[in-house]
């Protein structure tokens, strides 16, 4: 319920719904905070044995309040209520699933990630949500966590004229000031901390970043954070991914509190200290009516006094300590051995040193002490080391170079402790980045000296849950694992004050989270996703195609139309059909603008090539076009590619498949590494001009249509270049055809790029013809025999495609030491051949392996692989282009092939890889 | 990781591609025996420890050789292969 008078964040009304039940709440509630005003305890059930879950923590290590929200399509899934901020229109369901699972078996890893898999149920599915935005930031000193270190931090280097970026997980900065009951210099702590950020937010070296959690850490300082912007599904853009690069950074991510494990520990009621904390002084709400404490700390006495100060009735503290006593409280000395309750905790059970007593209450308070968070510090590997005083791993110095951590992520737990740690631990890091300390002390603040008595597990019979959305105890998961936790490596490295090993497993066990880095702590981590695709490169003729209707796909990172379809025509592979007979009888007009062109100039560019090339490419002529092979230095193909000679000393090479970031890649490592003496320019114009193919029957009759001075064989042969115009606009034309078709391709500036297109597709409509998209352009390479990217895969040799004597053995070139090597010129290696399906069989697969028909078919006798199927409309069947073992000896064989994902199978007839004018003559006219 | 591309300054390591050992600038004569153009094209793993080798840098088309130590991760430093001379 809400207490009058309490509570720190001041929104007007929020309505929203949680299953299916409309509440209200105030703005700056979480999810869970404003479900306890409205009295709702159980916000999840376990899985199995649908037990009632409570909210147990009030921040990012919440695993029992998990949520799903939204509706529809906008949909978040295992949302944490602990975290997520009330806002209008809020819809939220409990999740009952292992959905939370990840984060169960990293609370106890590495044992949980052993224990047995829990059945999925309803909803067992992770939130991965897109990173819709990135975003670079660069500091001198990030700060990572605004709690009391991290603002004393911020201020220190802030005033050390550093340039400060602070960020925090949080809606507010503050950390723990914003949900105690503390005073900084005789101010409120929290208004402290409000007044430490205003006078930041002042300064103009200081940025300052809230919803912000820093993911991971790499290298000389670069930090990925991602912010959160929104929670409503609703809206697309809700998370940026920040990367940080910083020259130092201070680590104020605070600290976790542990639980103590004791029988039946997980019924609603049953709460952190600290949350409970945090639900009275920021909230302003109480858990329950009668309250009960079981700690092994001072620090958690704090929580009995505020709920006593609210005027919440406090039934006892219980204390495993030795003459602690709490004023008017009865305390008892012993633990909390069992407790009764289903959908709210009704009483406890307490031993102590004169027996056992039922006590009546509906909200436990529990705290094991305090765990540094070590998400961030772990990253690179480094052990934590084990602090007998408190009891917990905390991160060592030099963890991560650069990084210091401050204040409770280093075990310093007291207020003042924080303050004064985070202007030290600034201290360092600017000394380490060459800048002045600053004169600041810090503030006077509550000391309290942190004294633990190191229980964390009740020896009782019943069971003690290890972890939320599990019906898994610890009793159930320990014997088992024990051994195996003590043979983890990483414990190798840890020093404790312990007894036996025993014990130190037991810490292990209870104290949660472990010490184990970045399986430990996940903040958020299931509301990250992948990223958002990559950039997509659109065509100059992008938008027309769109208008035409065209759906258009990717292919690399081109987006390029599949098909233009025509009214009546109901599946793509009707129109991929049309477009192929068009273009086999009339014209076909298509955008090739995203086949690679790199410019080659220089004194020695046609030396140059032909090291790079396997052919001899000097030899060309001036306005020709050269057929060529590049090899990697292995000896397999790199690719195949067009080069044209337009001058002495200048070339463009026109790969077939490689992207140009590829193909440059590898022009600029020959250029620059492997020749650094040639006199060779290098540039990209993949993207400076507009291409278009023009291929079939009638393809002079179109271009004659649209260039100003008609051409015909003789000015413009097979494998030609020139120059023309198009109403006096300067063009190229090239006569290449990757289709087998008469074809001629024709580049202007890709400024008229769209202008070109859509007069050539006019021209082509005129003459019957018209465009065609990738799709056709597929069947019609297939049918020809021509190899794509995913047809070579960086295994198949020139010998391999029959290619063998094009390459010009007389000079050296890239590739030349190994393709000469006997075992890839060896007849039993895989060949290229054609495939062809058996009459009205149905469709291909996509790809596939090859097995003797009617053979064994084991890994041993697998024949060879299918690379491309599709359907050929010229021939009437269906066609493939795959490697078979000594193919070109085995024509005629019949085969079959074995989709080893699906099982599908297909017979098919090895053959010739040309299905299309087998001996090329219609390309030259 | 920061590489320090030796035409444009320091940037991510997100902007390079990495190709391997620097023993890719030492490519053997033609006639060389087996033996080391094996070597060359398939170059053995090196141990944790100072290291040399190739990065291109795509924005500017560079390739860099960038000192390194896989043992602390320190990026030591970079020169552009053109005017490398191991």
């Amino acid at each position: 319920m809400r207490l009058a008078g309490k509570g720190r964040h001041t929104g007007g009304p929020v309505g929203f719904w949680f299953n299916g039940t409309h509440y209200n709440g105030i703005g700056g509630d979480t999810l869970a905070s404003a479900l306890l005003a409205n009295g709702v305890t159980t916000m999840g059930w376990t899985p199995t044995q649908h037990r009632p879950l409570g909210v147990m923590t009030a921040g990012v290590d919440e695993v029992h309040a998990r949520v799903n929200i939204g509706k529809g399509d906008a949909k978040r899934l295992n949302v944490n209520a602990a975290t997520l901020p009330i806002y209008d229109g809020l819809v939220a369901h409990s999740i009952v699933s292992n959905a939370g699972i990840k984060s169960f078996t990293s609370f106890l890893s590495p044992l949980m990630a052993k224990a047995p898999e829990l059945p999925p149920e309803n909803g067992a599915q992770q939130d991965f949500e897109l990173i819709s935005d990135r975003a670079w930031a660069f500091c001198d000193v990030l700060v990572i966590g605004a709690g009391p270190a991290g603002l004393m931090a911020a201020l220190t280097a802030a005033e050390a004229g550093a340039d400060v970026l602070v960020v925090d997980a949080d809606t507010d900065f503050g950390g723990r000031l914003l949900s105690d009951a503390e005073h900084i210099e005789s101010q409120s702590a929290h208004l402290w901390a409000q007044s430490t950020v205003e006078r930041l937010a002042g300064m103009d070296n200081v940025r300052m970043m809230l919803r912000t959690s820093v993911q991971d850490v790499q290298d000389q300082g670069v930090y990925t954070a991602v912010e959160r912007l929104h929670d409503d599904p609703r809206i697309a853009h809700r998370q940026t991914m920040w990367r940080i690069v910083a020259k130092g950074s201070v680590l104020c991510t605070g600290s976790y509190e542990r639980p103590i494990l004791f029988p039946n520990n997980d019924r609603p009621g049953i709460m952190l200290a600290s949350a409970m904390r945090s639900y009275l002084h920021r909230y302003g709400v109480a858990p329950g009516k009668r309250l009960t404490v079981f700690a092994n700390n001072d620090a958690a006495h704090q929580t009995a006094h505020d709920f006593a100060d609210a005027g919440v009735h406090i039934a006892a503290i219980i204390d495993p300590r030795k003459g602690v006593q709490a004023g008017d409280i009865p305390v008892y000395h012993g633990a909390v051995t069992n407790t009764a309750g289903r959908n709210v905790l009704k009483s406890i059970t307490v031993t102590h040193a004169k027996g056992q007593r039922d006590i009546v209450t509906d909200c436990l308070a529990v705290s094991g002490g305090w765990n540094p968070a070590l998400s961030v510090s772990g990253q690179f590997g480094a052990a934590p080391e084990w602090h007998a005083e408190t009891h917990s791993f905390c991160p060592a110095a030099g963890s991560v170079p650069g990084m210091v951590a401050a204040g409770a992520a280093r075990g310093v737990f007291d207020t003042f402790g924080c303050l004064q740690d985070g202007v030290l631990s600034a201290n360092e890091v600017l000394v380490d980045i060459g800048l002045d300390m600053p004169d600041i002390t810090a503030p006077s603040a509550q000391e309290t000296p942190y004294s633990l008595h190191p229980l964390w597990l009740v020896e009782e019979k019943g069971p003690k849950w290890g972890g939320p959305k599990g019906d898994l105890s610890f009793d159930e998961i320990e014997p088992k694992h024990r051994k195996e936790i003590l043979a983890d490596p990483r414990l190798s490295g840890v020093e404790t004050t312990w007894s036996d090993d025993e014990d130190v497993a037991r810490a292990l066990l209870t104290a949660m989270p472990t010490p184990f880095g970045a399986e430990t702590v996940q903040p958020d981590a299931v509301d990250i996703g992948p990223d958002a695709q990559a950039p997509i490169r659109t065509l100059p003729s992008n938008d027309a195609c769109a208008a035409l209707g065209a759906p258009l796909g990717r292919y690399g990172d081109w987006l390029r139309p599949s098909y233009l379809p025509f009214e009546g025509e109901d599946t793509p592979l009707a129109a991929c059909a049309r477009e192929v007979a068009m273009v086999r009888s009339a014209v076909g007009v298509s955008d090739v603008s995203y086949q690679t062109m790199i410019d080659v100039q220089g004194a020695d560019a046609a030396v140059f090539l032909d090291f790079v090339c396997a052919t001899t490419v000097s030899e060309t002529q001036t306005r020709r076009i050269h057929p060529t092979l590049l090899l990697n230095e292995d000896g397999t193909l790199m690719d195949s590619a067009n080069i044209t000679r337009l001058d002495e000393a200048h070339f463009v090479v026109r790969a077939t498949t490689a992207s140009d970031a590829d193909m440059m890649r590898h022009l600029d490592f020959a250029a620059q590494v492997l020749c650094p003496d040639l006199d060779v320019q290098l540039a990209n114009i993949t993207e400076s001009s507009a291409r278009f193919v023009v291929a079939g029957p009638l393809t002079r009759d179109l271009v004659n249509k649209v260039i100003d001075a008609p051409i015909n064989d003789v000015l413009l042969p097979y494998l030609g270049a020139r120059k023309a115009s198009i109403g006096g606009t300067a063009c190229r034309l090239a006569r290449v055809s990757s289709t087998g078709e008469y074809a001629c391709e024709i580049a202007v500036s890709v400024a008229f790029g769209e202008k070109l297109f859509v007069y050539l597709a006019r021209a082509a409509a005129s003459l019957e013809g018209g465009v065609f998209g990738a799709d056709a352009a597929n069947v019609l390479r297939i049918e020809k025999g021509i190899l794509a990217a995913r047809d070579m895969g960086g295994i198949v040799t020139p010998y391999d495609l029959g290619i063998a004597r094009q390459m010009d053995a007389s000079k050296d070139y890239i590739g030349r030491a190994r393709v000469l090597r006997p075992d890839l010129n060896d007849a039993r290696r895989a060949q290229l051949v054609g495939l062809k399906g058996v009459p009205n069989a149905g469709p291909l697969p996509a790809s596939g392996v090859l097995y003797v028909r009617g053979g064994d078919r084991s890994p041993e006798t697998v024949q060879g692989r299918v690379t491309s199927t599709c359907h050929s409309p010229s021939r009437g069947r269906e066609i493939g282009l795959g490697f078979l073992t000594q193919g070109r000896a085995r024509y005629g064989d019949k085969l079959v092939m074995v989709d080893p994902q699906t099982g599908t199978e297909a017979d098919v007839d090895a053959g010739y890889h040309v299905f299309y004018d087998h001996k090329g003559e219609v390309p030259r006219g | 990781m920061r590489i320090p591309c030796p035409n444009c300054g320091t940037r991510d390591r997100r902007e390079f591609t990495f190709q391997g050992d620097a023993i890719a600038l030492d490519r053997p004569a033609p006639d060389a025996p087996d033996a080391l153009w094996d070597l060359y094209v398939n170059p053995p793993k090196s141990p944790p420890g100072p290291v040399l080798d190739l990065w291109y840098h795509a924005p500017c088309g560079t390739w860099a050789v960038v000192h390194r130590d896989t043992a602390n991760r320190n990026v030591i430093s970079a020169k552009s292969a053109r005017e490398a001379d191991t």
